[in-house]
Order: structure tokens, then sequence, then C-alpha cells
């Protein structure tokens, strides 16, 4: 993988991860939910394909950073919540923190709030 | 209303019959649930119930590439383990598999008193068309064991050509050492060095592909 694609990759991963947490930090949340609402809040800009979201919720799961639980949704039927554990409210402080720094340094450099 | 735990068990089983573990239930039931409320999004923007089973199904994409991310985010398997497992370990094989059977061939066949043709030009002919008719066999095997470990298609690819990408290499290394050494040469050496490259790399990699070829065609033939 070249430095270019591997710092996009790392780029997406981790934007993933703070957007998922962040949700969570809200409430519990199934998968199909936490995907529409992404979609709804960025009003389609972001769109995280299944492919890509169970296995970020598996890797942040085993992580200890969410836990997952089968209950019944608001129709009636089983889904799989997840919900921020300690440790993922713990991690996601320093995340938001590192986020805001990078976009404040891009910004810097290229002028990215006033484009 | 699809049975979308069983639609989703057809087709990880479509990718590996042999790989659905039972930890997988769970998972197989999640993405059912996923996509059942998908459908049922669709359905209410008024779309049509085969299109809308389509659209969720075709939502998925690449269904080995989502079993084997899943797997290595569950940490079922390591990054390095997966690569492993889907080409080291299956083109390893090949290529040690290949090399030792052309050792037999060469010890059983290379006699003093074989007929001229079977050494022709100096080649040890005999042993060499056997085996080479005999590769298809092992690029099907390697393809075999890196679908097992459900490679992507075009690492399973890498894995049954590993022979002849390592012979290829040798004949790289050969060339570049003719080319130092016996520069004055080298006119002469270029058409045995073309012919040993074909002979030990390119028919071997075409007819290990032919063997992949013929073990996926077998695979389509016995999927219902």
């Amino acid at each position: 993988m070249s430095v270019s694609k591997r710092i996009r990759a790392n780029i997406a991963r981790g934007s993933t991860e703070l957007v998922i947490l962040s949700l969570l930090l809200e409430q519990a949340l199934y998968g199909f939910e936490i995907s529409r609402r992404i979609e709804e809040r960025t009003e389609g800009a972001l769109r995280f394909e299944l492919a890509s979201l169970y296995p970020m919720l598996y890797d942040l799961e085993r992580r200890g950073l969410i836990k997952g639980r089968w209950q019944p949704s608001s129709t009636g039927r089983d889904r799989r919540y997840y919900s921020l554990t300690p440790k993922g409210k713990t991690h996601l402080a320093p995340l938001r923190r590192e986020w805001r720094s990078f976009f404040q340094a891009l910004d810097c450099l290229a002028g990215v709030s006033n484009a | 209303m699809p049975d979308w735990n069983a639609l989703v068990r057809e087709r990880l089983g479509a990718v590996a019959p042999s790989s659905v573990k039972k930890e997988d239930e769970e998972f197989i039931a999640e993405l059912a649930a996923h996509l059942e409320d998908l459908y049922e999004q669709l359905r209410g923007q008024g779309m049509c119930e085969s299109d809308a089973i389509d659209q969720a199904l075709g939502d998925v994409g690449n269904w080995r590439g989502l079993a084997g991310r899943i797997r290595r985010a569950k940490g079922e398997e390591e990054t390095m383990n997966s690569r492993t497992k889907t080409l080291w370990l299956p083109g390893l094989i090949g290529l040690t598999a290949s090399m030792v059977w052309l050792m037999i061939l060469q010890r059983a066949t290379l006699k003093p008193s074989l007929p001229g043709p079977w050494l022709h030009a100096g080649v040890a002919f005999l042993p060499y068309l056997i085996w080479q008719i005999t590769q298809p066999l092992f690029g099907a095997a390697s393809a075999y064991l890196s679908r097992r470990a459900r490679a992507e298609p075009r690492t399973e690819i890498a894995a049954t050509l590993f022979p002849s990408i390592v012979m290829l290499g040798v004949w790289v290394v050969l060339i570049a050492c003719i080319v130092v050494t016996r520069y004055s040469h080298v006119a002469h050496q270029w058409p045995l060095v073309i012919a040993g490259t074909l002979n030990w790399s390119i028919l071997p990699g075409l007819s290990l592909l032919l063997g992949r070829f013929l073990y996926l065609k077998t695979q389509n033939l016995a999927r219902p």
C-alpha cells in the first residue's frame, strides 16, 4: 500500500470510529439505525456501506469500546443494540481533540473552512 | 417477506460452503436484520418486492470480502494470519508439491537407456512433459486451499501462480547473472534464456491457471 493510500485509509478508519462512537454516546443504536442516522445527519454526504460498518462495529467491540446486546426494537423484532462502554467514553474525548486539531491544522494550511 | 437469514446463509455458503461456522450465526442474524430493515425502507419508498430484495442484497457487494473482514475485525484472524492462509500457505504448498513431483519424475524416468527423442536438445523432455501436463492439478490444489481460506480472487490467482512467479524470479536472476558475467556472449545466450523462461515459468503458469479455471468450473457445476 502506498503512503498516500495508507494515510487515506487511516483517515477513513479514524473518522468512522469517531462518527460511530459519537453517535453511540447519545444513545444505544443498532447497525441499520447507525447507518441511517449518519446519512440523515450529514444530508447524504456520508454513507456507510454495510461492508464497512459491521467490520468496524465488531472491531470496536473487540477493543472493548462498545458493547452489543440483542434486544427488541420499536418494531418488536430483535436487533443488536450497541452502546458505549466506559472505556469507549474515555477513548472518545482525546479522539475528538485529535480530530479538532487535525481540522484546525488543515484549515491553517489549506483554508478548508473558507473554501 | 423473504427469509433473510436463509438468503444471507445461502450467499455466504455460496462463497465458501465449508467455511460457514457456528460462530458466524450471530453475524448472519445481524446482517439479515440489517437487510430486512433496508428492504422495508425500500418497499416504503414504493419499490417493488423483487427490486427491493436485489438492491438490499446488492448493498453487501463482495460477500467473500465482507466475511473475511468480519472475521478479522472479530479477532478470529490477524491480518498476517489471513495473508498466510490465503496466499503464502497455498502458494508454498503448490510450489513444494510441484518441485517434489518434478524431482520424482526425473529420478523415475531419466535412464541412460532412454531413447534419444526423450532427451531432446539436452532437455529432460519426458519428465518435463509429464510435469507440464500435471501442472493444472497443482494449480487447482492451490486455488482450492486459497479459496477455502476465503481469499479475494486476486489473492487466489497469486497463490495459484506462485510456483511460476518464483520460477520467473529465478530466471530474472539468471538473466542478470548472464548479462553481468558473460556480456560478450549474451547474443548467443538469449534464445536459451527465452526458451527457459517460457518452459519453466510462462507455460507452467498457464497450466496452473488452467487448473484453477477447471476447479472453479467444477465448483459451479456442483452448485445447485
